[in-house]
């Protein structure tokens, strides 16, 4: 399957498809994100591809930020594809403009990941089998429960670093009204639960943050519940679809009004 | 002894606020634990504030508004009350209570209907008795 996947790649940047391709590249055994271009053709010997999830969907957001107008391809998994879909609604990148080559997750990363649907849907081209995915129970918590774990946090901002989400140019968890730069222990539940309702119908539970997080708490389970409690009440599921609306998107409801 | 409640209200300016200052001139009373700020809009009550006020000890938030279709700012009470069910659910989560959040629609002639509001809303509260995170030692 690698070799398919770089014959592809190499196929698609010869033919002008893309102006360059995000993967990964092992480099002096670190594997790292990498633009592949017509320059470095040579180096897609070194193109890695293994069982791991990197925020690929982050890097490709700064990238696009550098090169507007350039068209680029990227190697994507079936959460990568969930964010970008997500990141499309919210009008940070625009999927026209990119070429998705999918891989479709093995059956062993999919119980690593505890992951519900891992296949892409949309992308130009995917590869491997198409396997389902498992759904996983949420027991609910009480306060005790989430005060222990929050109280553990190191405010390292690592959750919001890592998140593909997480977009805005100036993060409400630096205002210094509602979260005191600087001071440890952080405000806790506080400083969870803006994160929290940032990523309320939002969070399209990949993970990326508990499996970042030094201090083990579970953050995914806390946004997954909170997505259940979401889809109840608006009957939304985020990185599900492109058309769906989110719904506390307010403008589209002014224009048409209220008023008399 | 009885352990003191505070709960706090943010109060839209052109209705809900009004409608409590007519409560104020026709000399109705409404429970004391409740205090009041006025905002230009409820649409303005960010879902950071609310959490905030949690955060410093209020053991129950409300926002009043205007009436569907009666808003200032055209539909600032319909976002705030979407706002509010979503904050629900996240305090919910944790296990707070989410009948501490309430929103309720209130017009600049409703003098009557805020003291009903606000004494019933103050009865829930002191069933459910103090919030769960005066517990924790936050700051």
């Amino acid at each position: 399957m690698e070799n398919k996947i770089k014959e592809k790649i190499k196929e698609i940047i010869i033919n002008k498809e893309v102006d360059g391709f995000l993967g990964l590249r092992k480099y002096f055994n670190y594997v790292l994100p990498y633009l592949f271009t017509e320059k470095n053709l040579e180096d897609l010997e070194e193109f890695f591809l293994d069982e791991v999830k990197y925020p690929l969907s982050k890097i490709i957001l700064k990238i696009k930020k550098f090169y507007p107008d350039k068209k680029l391809g990227i190697l994507v998994r079936g959460c990568d594809e969930k964010h970008l879909i997500e990141l499309h609604k919210f009008n940070q990148i625009n999927l026209k403009e990119l070429y998705l080559l999918g891989i479709n997750c093995s059956e062993n990363m999919a119980l690593k990941c505890e992951c519900s649907s891992p296949y892409v849907r949309i992308a130009n081209i995917s590869f491997g089998e198409k396997i389902k995915g498992k759904e996983i129970e949420n027991p609910h918590k009480d306060l005790s429960f989430w005060m222990e774990k929050f109280s553990r946090c190191i405010k390292c901002y690592g959750c919001r670093n890592i998140c593909p989400l997480c977009f805005c140019n100036n993060c409400t968890l630096e205002e210094d009204l509602l979260v005191k730069r600087g001071f440890l222990p952080v405000d806790y539940p506080l400083f969870h639960l803006i994160r929290a309702y940032h990523l309320g119908g939002r969070c399209i539970n990949c993970g990326l943050c508990e499996e970042t997080c030094p201090a083990e708490i579970p953050l995914r389970k806390l946004y997954r519940e909170i997505n259940e409690k979401f889809y109840q009440i608006f009957n939304y599921k985020p990185g599900e679809n492109l058309k769906d609306k989110y719904p506390l998107e307010f403008l589209e409801e002014i224009k048409e009004g209220h008023g008399i | 002894m009885k352990e003191n409640i505070n709960i706090l209200g943010f109060l839209c300016e052109w209705c809900a606020y009004q409608g409590a200052d007519l409560a104020g001139t026709s000399r109705l009373n409404y429970p004391a634990e409740i205090k009041l700020i006025k905002v230009p809009c409820s649409g303005r009550v960010s879902g950071h504030m609310i959490l905030k006020a949690f955060q410093k000890g209020a053991d129950a938030v409300f926002v009043a508004g205007c009436h569907p279709g009666d808003c200032h700012f055209k539909s600032g009470n319909i976002i705030a009350q979407k706002r509010i069910k979503v904050i629900k659910s996240i305090l919910d989560t944790i296990g707070i209570e989410p009948l501490r959040l309430d929103f309720f629609f209130i017009s600049a002639s409703e003098g009557l209907k805020f003291k009903k509001v606000a004494e019933e809303f103050y009865a829930k509260i002191e069933k459910l008795g103090p919030s769960k995170l005066k517990k924790w030692k936050i700051r």
